[in-house]
């Protein structure tokens, strides 16, 4: 089938043989020109002077005499519009930028649609009125309006003199927005005298009628002639919305105009498929499927058409292209906002603006590590100056981070990195500071010519001379976060084009950029509502009754665009392939295109319904992980130094993760901790206790003596482990209080506990606080140093307690044991265990009191009722507390000797019980 | 469903109670192919019990009398919790039923996915062992080299330890490049140099990154964040392909429907305890004037007994409209499972809002099957699209066959970066804009606007644009006699089109203008010797070529 750009081609051929350059062509896209010429180039037989292309957006700039000037300087020029006739609350720049492109569209949408803007605009005053209408007061009169309602009025009061300005300022200057130009070209077409012989127009659909009044008076002067290209299939029934636009135009129109419209739907496809597909990566990989089917001709000579109704799928389908594809032509760009670059510069915007909100002349230690972590960054100083940095704030605990100190730890490299380290004063120092990194990027792109690197930097560096241009132009204060959101609008629009062989291999397109295009094979990806068509979109102060009112076109004309091109896509196309999403996610619903309902439901010939089959599930067995037993003398022997109860209760938790933390040493980096965690309170209350908590003899006089000093001395102590954090608010105050009030808490407890004891006549003796404590095992003849520092031992009467502070909670049967081998099988028991061995090592070193009746137990601050938690036998359900004795200190030895062997000679392995792996450092390794 | 067929057996507290009689072949033991009369009872020595709640061992059992007639994959199983989902699911897999459940379906659950995160964490921080442990970890498992893991451990925290390590799995990553790449490129190249296989779980991870970098942009230290939080709630969408019986809790099951849905665990939907907002203010001096409080049944005794009555009867609703939702899923077969009567029906069994005290309340005195088991709309309704089946086939590297417009090229010279070099590229785009100097401005404002040109050269670039346009030496080329065309395409019958810079037509000559910013040099001669060619192809003749060079002292040269 004849595809329509080729018989356009043909028909300018025969009607210009001597020379085209004279001659105007409108087309909807720059591929079409690409195409069209490709075309004329078989038809020609020495060189030519190519007509003049146009879109029709450029023609009718160029009509107008005024430059259309882009949106981000139409917003600088519109603000000054509002700051000449504000509204009772005037809106920062920033502000007004996030309402403002609203406003702008809803102008393009009133010139283009040459409608009167005062009566628009005084419409929607009166509309807004009416909204804040009602019974019990029913004037508009504006005493009768509460404040915001009063805002409210006055901002769309204002409207009509925000247009009068705001055009008086462009044409004064010769600048226009789309709208504006579309307007004046159309008022004055009837005077224009054109520089092109005639004019044609291709492959156009629906015409505001500021197009259309152009066009018709082109035509009524024989310089236009408008080929459409349209199929009976839509354009004769009367339903259809793709054919709207043209039934409309019938009737005004001359029969040579629709000599393009055709009967191709009539034909059967070779293939006329639908797959619905579960998201969009699946997506990609049904094109991948059904390029890799495609014969090699329909590959190369640009027979393949994969239309992208939604854009994002770009990067998935290419990096799905099946290794028969050779070449492809993509008319789409990357995204300058999912460039690192521009990540890099909106991490260093944002820890200014914290900065600055925070008024304090500090970074924000997260920031800081976002900018040192980022990528780009390692190009501007040392690996090893970032890491010294970097460890410096987590060893420091660095909430907050001067200057200095940054200075400090990057040494020679902080010069080039000044200017993002400094406190930005005002935005003449943020521009200089992205000045700065362009030009240092630009640096290290030395030699790297043509790298995707250097052209984002350069786009990036075009938007920002076009900021800078508009900043220095205008006077009106600018802040940082303005400036921040103006690089963040700009840039999200921005894109680099891609580029490949644009008349060969398969073609990468969005809908837009398939008009006027025709394709053996067309593959049609994400046909789901909301994106095709996109139905309605909230971008305009303009109601939609006052839209239909007025003739402007909605989104229900929009719609019938889309459609439009949808099937016009199809109707020459051999083998059609429609893809959909099936889940309904951020990407819009999963409900398939109405179209597709629709083809399904009229179409005649045969459709096929396929749904994306997918893989096989993987289903992972628990992997086994076995560190054999075997040439590790060296660190078991390091660990033999040192070996804590805790380091054998996590052996005997998951021998792999003892293995993995003792051994192999792989452990977790430590991170900053903004905020107080369990362990702080711990080590405040436990270092406070053991400075001021009176040692000897104590009474319950002498305790209560020393409280004050020691909450005093809990809160200096969590101060100083808080490392300067400040505690005098927010969750690490509430933190402190609770340190306090669970020593206080103690302290009471043992107060009362003494009063009871001394009225007894009862004593209590502390003998060691934080007590440090070594004694050395020989298991299978090599040393092995069990040490421990023991909370407290005390006296009671003739009893001695061995005693661990936990400031957590401990409850009996943590400490209660049926049987030895308990602490050996139960990491349940570690407290027990740790108990057990303190008792061990503190008699070893103390063997006079051997002969005493000792006991270990905890206080648990967090169940101080239940008094010295003692580790307990329990028997039938009654728990005993074990006296610790000659024997038991036999069975300790014998266990830490048994750990200790099975360290020396077993493998190490993962253990059975999963609920030991909830918090593991180590499931990343374990696969857990 | 209608009422085809009720089956009820009385005296349920002295017998078995028979839940289903029908026929069928007997597909196992001595007796196999037989035809045999199957009857199901409940109640039975064989039931299995499951923590607090029970059910006869026929709900499980039950799937395969409908074998033939009914896949797995058209079988869900609805529970309330998201323990009950794993508990269900942990039994059928170790009777080896084929099971989908919530958590097999979490992306995180596939330990390809996890070791990407993984790598992702490596690139981001290189002194983190613990991910490097991880990832060797992975490697060894798919193409173990020549070490043991302690080995490997010891070699990955050293300085050059890592990258060795991969040199010796064949994988070198290019970090600083890949760092450079937005998230999704990365974790695509990631794949291609791992080898990572193909899968559903890669995929929907893909799909994750998509859309992360659609909506917050492509920072991998904040993706991995926001992944941390996520990883327990992302899944994948069933494969259509596969055969296997899904466990879902029901509000998952919302707005889907199931050829055969089970509910068992005797609908135990109730939560054990809520919090209730109140006016405490009274209680507090008027400190706190809204208060949450815990749901207790001692409440009814306080001066909040209206508010906890309340909010009993809410959750009570609440709970008989997730019923509602988990029973109206079912296409074709819907079974319900009840524990059976207890011995006395204290109070708290008649308000425990479980599903044998429903069936008590309604006085139903024992259980019976509703419908009848040979009926089947499914076939009837339903006409199944054909599965769209995809093999993993090699992929190219699109980035070696698809770049970047070259913009930057015309603009900056990178391996020579001086500012009169640039300043020299843009004289050039201006030149070839302007006609003559009436168009200086516009042609100014057009490049600043397009940041072409910055502000602060404006002016600059103004006077030097009409300094030339006004040399003496160029007056010729600028007067009004001339037919002048700027910037004209010219296309040849090969396809290739050709843009000179300016050309001037007069009757009987043809004048070619290029413009060049550098130094002279002799290859600036090829071009324009090539205009000329093809303006003579297109029958112009007395063609005059000169180059004119901006920089220099001797502006025009004529060739």
């Amino acid at each position: 089938m004849k595809a329509f750009l080729e018989k356009i081609a043909e028909r300018l051929v025969k009607k210009f043989p001597d020379s085209m350059e004279n001659i105007a062509i409108v087309l909807p896209s720059k591929r079409s020109v690409i195409f069209l010429k490709h075309h004329l180039s078989k038809l020609i037989n020495k060189p030519i002077f190519l007509p003049k292309f146009f879109s029709i957006e450029e023609f009718i700039e160029e009509l107008s005499g005024y430059r259309v000037v882009d949106n981000l300087s139409l917003q600088f020029y519109l603000y000054q519009s509002y700051l000449e006739s504000p509204p009772i609350h005037t809106d920062t720049f920033e502000k007004f930028m996030s309402w403002s492109s609203m406003l702008l569209h809803d102008f393009n949408e009133v010139d283009r649609s040459l409608v009167d803007a005062k009566s628009v605009f005084t419409n929607l005053k009166q509309v807004k009125e009416l909204e804040n209408w009602t019974l019990e007061d029913w004037s508009f009169n504006s005493e009768n309006l509460t404040d915001s309602q009063e805002q409210y009025v006055s901002f769309y009061n204002q409207f009509y003199n925000w247009y009068v300005s705001f055009n008086k300022i462009l044409s004064d200057k010769k600048l226009a927005y789309q709208g504006m130009a579309y307007k004046k070209a159309a008022s004055e077409i009837e005077n224009k005298s054109l520089e092109w012989e005639k004019v044609w127009f291709v492959g156009l659909n629906a015409l505001t009628l500021s197009e259309q009044k152009i066009i018709d008076n082109l035509k009524n002067r024989d310089i236009a002639r408008v080929f459409w290209d349209a199929d009976q299939y839509y354009y004769n029934n009367s339903n259809h919305e793709a054919g709207e636009f043209l039934r409309v135009q019938r009737n005004k129109w001359r029969e040579i105009d629709f000599e393009g419209v055709g009967n191709y739907f009539e034909k059967e496809k070779q293939q006329f498929n639908i797959i619905a597909c579960p998201k969009n990566i699946s997506q990609s990989k049904v094109v991948s499927e059904l390029l890799s089917s495609f014969s090699e001709q329909d590959l190369q000579e640009s027979k393949t058409a994969v239309v992208l109704a939604d854009e994002g799928l770009l990067y998935p389908v290419l990096n799905h292209l099946p290794s028969n594809v050779k070449d492809i032509n993509v008319t789409m760009g990357s995204p300058l906002k999912n460039t690192p670059f521009y990540s890099f510069i909106d991490v260093i915007f944002q820890m200014q603006i914290r900065t600055e909100n925070h008024k304090r002349d500090l970074f924000y230690y997260k920031d800081v590590l976002n900018i040192i972590n980022h990528p780009l960054f390692s190009s501007l100083a040392s690996f090893k100056n970032i890491h010294n940095l970097q460890n410096k704030i987590s060893k420091k605990n660095k909430v907050y981070i001067s200057v200095d100190f940054i200075k400090n730890e990057l040494k020679s490299d902080f010069e080039k990195v000044n200017q993002i380290f400094v406190f930005w004063k005002n935005i003449n120092e943020s521009l200089s500071c992205v000045r700065q990194l362009i030009i240092l990027f630009r640096e290290n792109l030395s030699g790297k010519k043509n790298s995707i690197e250097s052209e984002i930097l350069f786009a990036f560096s075009k938007s920002f001379n076009l900021i800078n241009s508009l900043i220095s132009e205008n006077n009106f204060l600018v802040e940082i976060k303005t400036l921040h959101s103006i690089f963040s609008q700009l840039l999200s629009k921005e894109v680099i084009p891609f580029q490949g062989e644009p008349l060969k291999g398969i073609q990468i397109m969005g809908i837009l950029e398939s008009r006027t295009l025709d394709f053996k094979n067309v593959i049609l990806l994400s046909v789901n509502e909301g994106l095709l068509p996109q139905g309605k979109t909230l971008n305009s102060f303009i109601p939609y009754d006052l839209k239909v009112h007025f003739k402007m076109t909605t989104y229900r004309e929009s719609d019938a665009v889309f459609s439009y091109h949808f099937y016009r896509i199809l109707q020459r196309a051999e083998n059609v392939n429609i893809l959909h999403n099936t889940e309904s996610d951020d990407f819009g619903s999963g409900e398939k295109s109405r179209f597709i309902t629709q083809l399904l439901s009229e179409y005649k010939g045969r459709i096929n319904e396929f749904v994306f089959g997918g893989e096989e599930l993987e289903f992972t067995d628990d992997k086994e992980i076995i560190i054999k037993n075997f040439s590790l003398q060296k660190e078991i022997e390091n660990w033999s130094k040192y070996v804590s109860p805790s380091s054998l209760n996590k052996y005997i938790n998951c021998s792999l993760s003892f293995y993995y933390h003792y051994l192999a040493k792989i452990r977790k980096e430590d991170e900053v901790s903004e905020f107080a965690e369990a362990n702080n309170i711990g080590t405040a209350i436990h270092e406070a206790l053991n400075k001021i908590y009176p040692k000897g003899v104590i009474t319950s006089q002498s305790v209560n003596q020393i409280k004050e000093d020691l909450l005093r001395k809990v809160e200096e102590e969590f101060i100083q482990e808080m490392k300067g954090e400040d505690v005098s608010k927010g969750k690490n105050y509430l933190s402190l209080e609770i340190s306090k009030k669970l020593a206080q808490n103690f302290v009471e407890f043992e107060e009362r506990l003494l009063k009871k004891l001394n009225s007894r006549g009862g004593t209590l003796n502390i003998l060691e606080s934080e007590g440090e404590f070594e004694h050395q095992l020989q298991v299978n003849q090599k040393p092995f140093t069990i040490k421990g520092k023991v909370d407290r031992v005390d006296e009671m009467n003739n009893q001695l307690r061995i005693i661990d502070y936990k400031t957590g909670k401990v409850s009996k049967s943590d400490v209660s044991i049926t049987d030895f081998t308990d602490l050996i099988e139960n990491p349940n028991k570690a407290k027990a265990f740790q108990l057990l061995v303190y008792a061990y090592i503190y008699l070893k070193n103390n063997p006079q009191y051997s002969d005493r009746e000792v006991i270990a137990g905890n206080f648990s601050f967090k169940n101080l009722k239940e008094g010295l938690l003692t580790v307990a036998k329990s028997i039938n359900r009654k728990k005993e507390i074990i006296i610790i004795n000659k024997a038991v200190l036999n069975n300790v030895e014998e266990i830490i000797t048994e750990v200790i062997d099975k360290i020396m000679n077993e493998d190490f392995r993962k253990t059975t019980e999963i609920s030991r792996c909830e918090y593991c450092d180590y499931r990343s390794i374990c696969n857990r | 469903m209608e009422h085809k067929q009720l089956k009820r057996i009385e005296d349920y507290d002295k017998n078995l109670p028979i839940v289903e009689i029908y026929t069928a072949v007997q597909s196992e033991g001595s007796r196999a192919g037989y035809p045999t009369v199957v009857i199901r009872t409940t109640g039975c020595t064989h039931r299995c019990y499951f923590g607090e709640g029970g059910w006869c061992d026929s709900w499980y059992t039950s799937i395969h009398p409908e074998k033939g007639k009914f896949n797995f994959k058209d079988i869900t199983i609805l529970c309330n919790s998201r323990k009950r989902v794993s508990l269900v699911a942990q039994r059928f897999s170790e009777n080896n039923i084929p099971v989908v459940s919530n958590e097999g379906l979490l992306i995180n659950s596939s330990e390809k996915v996890r070791f990407l995160v993984d790598v992702m964490r490596y690139l981001l921080d290189k002194a983190d062992n613990l991910s490097k442990a991880a990832i060797c970890e992975y490697l060894q498992s798919e193409t173990p080299i020549n070490y043991t893991i302690h080995e490997i451990n010891l070699l990955l925290k050293k300085d050059d330890g890592f990258t060795d390590l991969l040199k010796k799995y064949n994988i070198s990553i290019p970090t600083e490049k890949f760092l450079r790449l937005p998230i999704y490129e990365l974790a695509e190249r990631l794949i291609k140099k791992f080898r990572i296989p193909d899968n559903s779980y890669v995929s929907f991870f893909l799909d994750v990154i998509l859309k992360f970098s659609e909506k917050q942009g492509s920072n991998l230290s904040e993706f991995l964040l926001w992944w941390e939080d996520k990883k327990e709630s992302e899944s994948i969408v069933v494969p259509e392909g596969i055969n296997a019986v899904q466990v879902m809790t029901i509000h998952k099951s919302k707005g889907l429907a199931f050829n055969v849905v089970m509910i068992p665990f005797n609908w135990e939907g109730r939560k054990k305890y809520s919090e209730i907002w109140v006016n405490a203010s009274k209680q507090t001096n008027n400190k706190l004037n809204s208060t949450l409080i815990r749901g207790n049944k001692k409440l009814e005794l306080s001066q909040f007994s209206n508010e906890y009555l309340e909010e009993k009867n809410l959750s009570f609703m609440d709970n008989l409209n997730k019923l509602y939702v988990a029973m109206t899923r079912s296409v074709e077969r819907l079974y319900i499972f009840a524990k059976e009567y207890p011995s006395s029906k204290s109070d708290s069994f008649l308000s425990s809002g479980k599903l044998n005290s429903f069936l008590h309340l309604y006085g139903i005195s024992d259980i019976f099957i509703d419908g009848d088991p040979n009926e089947n709309h499914y076939e009837k309704v339903q006409k199944r699209p054909k599965v769209f089946s995809t093999t993993s086939t090699e992929k190219i590297e699109w980035e070696k066959v698809v770049s970047l417009k070259r913009s930057s090229e015309k603009s900056w010279d990178l391996d020579n970066q001086s500012s009169g070099k640039d300043w020299g590229n843009l004289l050039h785009l201006a030149l070839s804009r302007v006609n003559n100097t009436d168009e200086i401005d516009i042609v100014v404002d057009g490049l600043l606007s397009e940041g072409f040109c910055v502000w602060e050269n404006k002016e600059k670039l103004k006077s030097e644009l009409s300094r030339l346009l006004d040399h003496p030496d160029l007056q010729e080329f600028f007067d009004k006699k001339w037919e002048v065309k700027n910037e004209k395409e010219i296309l040849t019958k090969e396809g290739s089109s050709y843009i000179p810079d300016r050309l001037l037509f007069s009757e009987n000559t043809t004048i070619i203008l290029d413009y060049k910013t550098g130094s002279p040099h002799f290859s600036h001669h090829d071009q324009i010797n090539n205009y000329a060619f093809i303006l003579y192809e297109m029958g112009y003749e007395n063609i005059e070529k000169y180059l004119i060079y901006t920089n220099e002292e001797q502006l025009v040269h004529k060739i």
